[in-house]
């Protein structure tokens, strides 16, 4: 499993979880400034942006641009809806809303995680045979399955 | 012309070209970019192709034209040289914000206005066109464009910010603020906004502001200082990415950016706390979205393309109808090319969920939206629009808005010749992208790449432009021409962006003719201050005159401006005469009490009131009909016109609207001191409060109203 996911996720899961404490007992300002801030601009949106792409890498920059726009049209739908329903759009039902479903967006992004890391170590038929570093690039790939260590390539 | 080269100590041979430059087609791998340029020898003359020597070091300062995000070849080690650049057009921006906050701080401490808006547009030029010069040069890598296309983007919402650096100041602002308000007291949708009823009615922009300041316990304002400023990012990294994917390449996406920004609504309107400036950057998020992942076969790609297309509907209608109109064409057209069908579908299915749910929030929602968009906005327009093609009306004098200074010659010059810089580089650059979205381009760069149906769309867009500058000759239409540009610009930039990338690109024509790197240099030059050009145009076509900086702390006429005593007196309504009181104001006053005094303002009805030198009949029906409690006096009225565009005191529709040339008699404001039906309740500086409620109920009628008209007010 890739360990910088990993530890994304755990980051996530830490900013939503502090958020739901904050949302029941106080804390300093600045704290509850920067999760407030980072819940609505950052984390929902970098949560399902894992769970949508669990392996494939995206550039940085466009993981950065996406986590920004999915945050802000899911906030958006979020407290358009809370405001449209009975219980109404405070402190309370965003913070909860926001960093549960986050939590649970989360947590479905480290399942499939793992199931498409053991599902690639499955499928993975390279040879066990080590081969120079810098012939890795080359050997990596279709070609070398067909062939396995023969090299007949 | 072909020509067959030999490169020294391979002994192998490759093909070349005439002209730049050598790109990955031609390549044998899409990573691997060719850099065979000809030696030209000193005195000028190329010898026979067999005698050229080919040097592959060249060239490689630009990696490739092409520059498609995947492909493109990027150098990874740390440049010095290209860091200092960046550094400087960096401190350049500084500079130009600098020099915008001096301006500022004139005006509003009462200096000369001409010298300040002068400074301004300094200002504007040093953090422009820097910027424009760098990320149209060629030896300049891909990531450095987009990260200068970015702060360009946020140091132009700095120049916003500077203006109004302590709380809101436009019209919008203050409807939004309302909004935020409404669902801040009553933690629900809908509720009452005076200001623009149907602003309410969508909900996104306030929902979410409300939402921050929920979380964060920031105030309404710097909330929405994040909100706008996060859109603004949105917005510039999306229209670079499109950009680039449309035209492919960076430099074009680069002056497609440069060209987005400028126009007119880029400085101030889109940057102020409105809805539009929320839904616009999402509704371009929906399109580099859908663009960058209609490969994918994830299931939840779908669900989140909806989340953010539902984000649009409920935020704004006209980016809502865009975003749909937009996937509808983009579908279509790839239908007509024939693309794959898997991936036509993802765009058509997301065409028809974000047409459904628009229509369906327009229709069944916010119903008092399709009123206000096509009773007030749009049909008007349409209408006078037409009547001028027929020769029936006479077109409105530009710059004429607003009782104000007359704008200066150069101000007026600078937008006309803005206009007509894009409408005569229009063609030629339009002809360019038929060439390059149709194959039908020489230069090898954009072959063999199908018909390129983002260029196709960007072209029908960019053809609007000539049409949309028509309504601006009337009254009427003048708003709706400036704000189609938010729109319209982003076609016109990528078809203008590909003109400037291939007059940016260094080339060689001629092999007889010495190769002379610096045209390459005065040719971006050209290009930046083309653009720079059309940014200080728009810029003067967007704001008046009198409106572009802020207004003096003690203004001598009628103010634009809400002004401290407004609401100081606006905070003492609500302490004193509780929430949504009907109050009759007018449209500058109102703003701040709707907001800081959350009062019920009467605004466009209530000029009859106002208006009149007697407390008349007409005055009492208006205020019993508009069942008016309270009547806020501005004394600075009678100080000067009103220096809005439309030129009017209270709404569109009174007497004198856009023909004020002195202002109104202080006779009609007297009035109501000297009737013994209404009581002033609060009186500080200029600003009175009066109690009608006896006139509203009917149980005092004025002496003036009884002798002129008894049975019309009985009645």
């Amino acid at each position: 499993m890739n360990t910088r996911h990993q530890r994304t996720l755990v980051g996530i899961l830490f900013v939503a979880a502090m958020t739901l404490v904050a949302a029941f007992i106080a804390v300093p300002e600045v704290f509850r400034i920067i999760l407030g801030i980072s819940m609505v601009f950052f984390i929902p949106g970098l949560a399902i942006m894992h769970a949508a792409f669990p392996s494939k890498e995206l550039a940085p920059t466009e993981r950065l641009l996406a986590s920004l726009g999915i945050s802000l049209g899911a906030t958006v739908c979020t407290a358009v809806l809370l405001a449209a329903l009975p219980v109404g759009l405070t402190r309370d039902s965003i913070s909860i809303t926001l960093a549960g479903s986050t939590i649970i967006v989360s947590s479905y992004a480290w399942f499939r995680m793992r199931f498409t890391a053991t599902r690639k170590r499955n499928l993975d038929v390279r040879p066990k045979v080590s081969y120079a570093r810098s012939e890795r690039k080359i050997t990596h790939g279709r070609l070398q399955r067909f062939c396995g260590d023969l090299r007949l390539y | 012309v072909r020509v067959q080269s030999r490169t020294p100590g391979q002994g192998d041979t490759s093909t070349f070209r005439k002209g730049w430059p050598p790109t990955s087609s031609r390549a044998s791998s899409p990573d691997r970019v060719s850099t065979i340029r000809p030696f030209v020898p000193q005195d000028g003359l190329a010898r026979l192709p067999q005698a050229l020597i080919i040097h592959h070091e060249e060239y490689s300062t630009e990696p490739s034209q092409i520059s498609h995000p995947k492909t493109s070849k990027t150098p990874s080690r740390f440049n010095f040289q290209r860091t200092r650049v960046t550094a400087l057009v960096v401190l350049y921006m500084v500079v130009g914000l600098t020099l915008v906050a001096v301006a500022d701080q004139t005006s509003v401490r009462g200096g000369n206005y001409n010298e300040a808006v002068i400074l301004f547009f300094a200002g504007l030029i040093a953090m422009f066109f820097p910027t424009a010069v760098r990320v149209l040069a060629p030896d300049v890598i891909r990531q450095e464009r987009f990260t200068l296309i970015i702060l360009l983007g946020l140091a132009l919402y700095a120049v916003k910010i500077i203006g109004s650096p302590s709380s809101f100041t436009f019209i919008d602002e203050y409807i939004h603020l309302r909004n935020t308000q409404n669902i801040l007291d009553t933690h629900h949708l809908f509720g009452l906004n005076p200001l623009l009823p149907t602003a309410a009615y969508y909900p996104g922009v306030a929902a979410v502001c409300a939402s921050l300041v929920d979380l964060t316990g920031l105030s309404p304002f710097v909330s929405g200082l994040l909100i706008i400023g996060a859109s603004r990012l949105i917005i510039s990294a999306c229209l670079f990415l499109i950009a680039e994917k449309a035209t492919k390449s960076s430099v074009a996406a680069a002056g497609a950016s440069l060209l987005y920004a400028a126009n007119p609504m880029f400085l101030f309107w889109s940057s102020s706390f409105s809805y539009e400036d929320l839904a616009l950057p999402l509704a371009a998020f929906v399109i580099w979205w859908i663009a960058r992942t209609r490969g994918e076969t994830d299931r939840l790609i779908p669900i989140i393309t909806i989340i953010v297309i539902a984000a649009v509907a409920v935020t704004h209608h006209i980016a809502a109808f865009a975003l749909s109109a937009l996937l509808g064409v983009w579908w279509l057209t790839e239908r007509l090319f024939r693309r794959s069908n898997a991936r036509r579908r993802i765009v058509g299915t997301m065409a028809l969920v974000s047409g459904s749910t628009s229509l369906i929030w327009f229709f069944f929602v916010a119903r008092p939206a399709v009123s206000y968009l096509f009773g007030e906005n749009i049909l008007p327009a349409l209408q006078q629009t037409a009547a001028l093609i027929s020769g029936h009306a006479k077109p409105r004098h530009l710059y004429s808005g607003g009782g104000g200074p007359a704008a200066p010659e150069w101000y007026m010059l600078a937008g006309f010749a803005a206009v007509a810089l894009i409408v005569f580089t229009l063609p030629p650059a339009l002809y360019r992208a038929w060439s390059i979205a149709f194959q039908r381009d020489e230069s090898s760069l954009y072959r063999n790449r199908g018909v390129n149906v983002a260029l196709i769309i960007a072209m029908v867009v960019a053809a609007a432009f000539p049409v949309s500058q028509l309504p601006r000759l009337t009254t009427q239409g003048g708003a709706i021409s400036a704000r189609s540009s938010e729109y319209l610009f982003t076609g016109l930039g990528c078809v203008l962006g590909l003109l400037a990338e291939k007059a940016a690109r260094p080339r060689r024509t001629r092999l007889r003719r010495p190769y002379f790197r610096a045209w390459a240099w005065i040719r971006t030059l050209v290009i930046a201050a083309v653009i720079t050009v059309i940014l200080l145009g728009e810029a003067t076509i967007a704001s008046s005159y009198t409106e572009l900086l802020p207004e003096s702390s003690n203004p001598t006429g009628y103010p634009w401006m809400v002004q401290p005593d407004v609401i100081q007196a606006s905070e003492w309504a609500r302490e004193h005469l509780g929430f949504n009181q009907p109050i009759a104001v007018g449209i500058v006053d109102s703003q701040a009490l709707a907001t800081y005094g959350e009062q019920d303002t009467i605004t466009a009805s209530a000029w009859p009131i106002f208006l009149s030198n007697t407390m008349n009949s007409v005055v009492v029906n208006t205020i019993i009909t508009n069942k008016v409690r309270y009547v806020f006096v501005d004394w600075r009225m009678i100080d000067g016109v009103p220096t809005n565009p439309g030129n009017y005191y209270f709404s569109p529709w009174e007497p004198q609207s856009g023909k004020y040339t002195k202002p109104i008699p202080a006779v009609m404001l007297r009035k109501f001191a000297t009737t013994d039906c209404s009581r002033l309740i609060y009186s500080f500086g200029s600003i009175q409060i009066f109690d009608v409620t006896r006139i509203e109920n009917g149980s005092c009628i004025p002496r003036t109203a009884r002798t002129a008209h008894s049975g019309q007010v009985a009645s």
